[in-house]
């Protein structure tokens, strides 16, 4: 094993069923820390389930999921309780706690792994990330008073609200408005920049190639292809073609940089 | 033939491995109210206890105080018209204890907190699940038992211990104030009979139903709400059956703590 992939979340063999059906099958592979890895896929192959799995969220029937080599499966309380206060995730419908308000939906996580910092400092925190956000609604509203737009962008606020080492974004940018989608991406490079570890399942063009150092195309609930961006796009595997232009022709903005390598690809 | 065995069999292996889930389910809970009540937890385990207790204690009152009314009022006015025809006049409160204090208050308080909260946090909890609000709590290592079910189990025991408490006031005291403009009787006179015939045992057992009757309509409503996956039409399914087992469940209870007290 290398020391990257020690230094990361591995999944070893995993599957996970959903009744009958197996909506994971048999996923091997490693998240890096300090990368920044995209899964990309058609919608039901299985992308947010895999960054659930990776998460800790869901458990999988078959295989095994390691942190630093550790199987989550045997941590004690305390560890896993220290793994996920350095996870944020923002999952694909927000999930926001929906008989919280806003502000409380940012300070519970604050509230209970922040115990011993004042009150005053956590509502100064949670201010200052809403105005840096521009949030412009009133912070006492309840989710369903939001936009989906808006909703999305709390349960963003929410994973990042503890400054976590390992940040899932489950396709983060769906529902938002361009400048919005401009500010994420800048918050998302900067988290990079400071060596955070990204896992983020998108269809955005932009968001994968602008911060992806690796990604992992799945279809079907299966890997097809995973390893460095630039080589994984540049496959002649038919799956991963399909893959990557049906999920571009899907997306609303088309981004220069990942078409190219698209055309490279099929014409070297 | 085989075939019909093979499905008993299979029925029966699923019904024993449900009753060992909701045993250790049980058992989590016991778990995490202990940590609950030993290290005071932060705050909004605290402010969601006390939600549950002002919805399933305090917003029920109006419907308690009515029903334990007008139940005593019929014990009165019936048992003062027509047991003193038979010489057995002061039976009446021999039937009020029995049917207020050891019966009636804790499990009509039951049935009242049945229909209200348990229907309540059943889909309550199902719409987190769908909503993937509950994995919202874990992805943050928030025990979603710890604090969500661990107040809403001690809310609506407590709510149920002070209704019952509430019903056997409104029953027996408040009935007997509506009664003087129907066929006046002397409150010296009530109260004597009513303290001579009321026993520890009686008070005992009826504590003890309505702690389990608490502990069973959370546990049950809270099981069912987890038992929702992913659709929303499994909600109203799921609150159905989190009722029909806790009524089942309450008089199964209800006669066994009597057997228990009394036989």
């Amino acid at each position: 094993m290398s020391e990257g992939e020690k230094n990361g979340i591995t999944l070893e063999a995993v599957s996970l069923f959903g009744g009958d059906i197996k909506i994971l099958d048999s996923i091997s592979m490693t998240f890096p820390l300090h990368q920044c890895t995209v899964v990309m896929g058609f919608s039901g192959s299985g992308r947010s389930t895999l960054l659930k799995v990776a998460a800790g969220i869901l458990w999988p029937n078959e295989g095994v999921v390691r942190v630093n080599n550790k199987p989550l499966s045997r941590m004690n309380e305390k560890e896993l309780l220290e793994f996920r206060s350095q996870c944020g995730f923002a999952f694909q419908d927000a999930a926001l706690w929906s008989n919280l308000t806003v502000y409380q939906n940012l300070l519970l996580p604050l509230q209970f792994h922040r115990r011993n910092i004042p009150i005053e400092q956590l509502d100064r925190k949670i201010h200052r990330i809403l105005a840096e956000f521009d949030f412009q609604d009133d912070p006492q509203f309840r989710p369903a008073q939001l936009s989906a737009g808006e909703r999305k962008l709390i349960s963003l606020l929410r994973a990042l609200v503890l400054e976590p080492s390992i940040l899932f974004l489950d396709e983060p940018t769906s529902f938002l408005d361009n400048v919005t989608v401009e500010r994420i991406l800048r918050t998302l490079k900067t988290q990079k920049q400071e060596g955070k570890t990204l896992i983020i399942a998108t269809h955005s063009p932009e968001l994968t190639s602008q911060l992806a150092d690796r990604l992992v195309i799945l279809k079907g609930g299966k890997i097809v292809e995973q390893g460095l961006f630039r080589e994984v796009v540049r496959s002649k595997n038919p799956d991963v073609i399909e893959v990557i232009s049906e999920v571009l022709s899907e997306a609303a903005v088309y981004d220069t940089d990942i078409l190219e390598l698209l055309q490279d690809s099929n014409t070297e | 033939m085989s075939r019909i065995l093979e499905q008993i069999g299979n029925r029966v292996l699923v019904g024993i491995s449900q009753a060992f889930y909701a045993a250790g389910y049980f058992w989590e809970i016991l778990i995490e109210t202990g940590r609950f009540i030993r290290k005071r937890q932060f705050g909004y385990g605290y402010r969601v206890l006390v939600m549950q207790i002002l919805f399933t204690g305090v917003e029920a009152l109006s419907v308690i105080a009515i029903i334990s009314l007008a139940l005593g009022v019929v014990i009165i006015v019936q048992g003062s018209s027509i047991l003193p025809q038979f010489g057995q006049g002061k039976l009446m409160y021999t039937i009020l204890i029995t049917i207020i204090t050891r019966e009636l208050g804790p499990i009509l308080t039951a049935f009242i907190i049945i229909a209200r909260s348990g229907t309540a946090i059943a889909t309550e909890l199902g719409n987190a699940i769908v909503s993937h609000e509950i994995e919202a709590y874990i992805s943050f290592g928030i025990n979603p038992i710890a604090y969500l079910i661990v107040p809403r189990f001690l809310g609506v025991t407590i709510s149920l211990v002070l209704l019952n408490l509430y019903f056997n006031l409104f029953g027996l005291l408040g009935s007997f104030l509506v009664t003087q403009f129907i066929s006046p009787l002397q409150i010296q006179e009530y109260l004597y009979n009513l303290l001579n015939t009321l026993k520890t045992q009686d008070v005992i057992s009826s504590l003890v139903k309505s702690i389990t009757f608490g502990i069973i309509i959370s546990t049950t409503a809270t099981y069912y709400g987890f038992k929702v996956e992913r659709s929303t039409t499994e909600i109203p399914q799921v609150a159905i059956k989190a009722v029909g087992r806790s009524f089942i469940l309450c008089i199964l209870a209800d006669a066994i703590i009597t057997l228990v007290y009394y036989v």
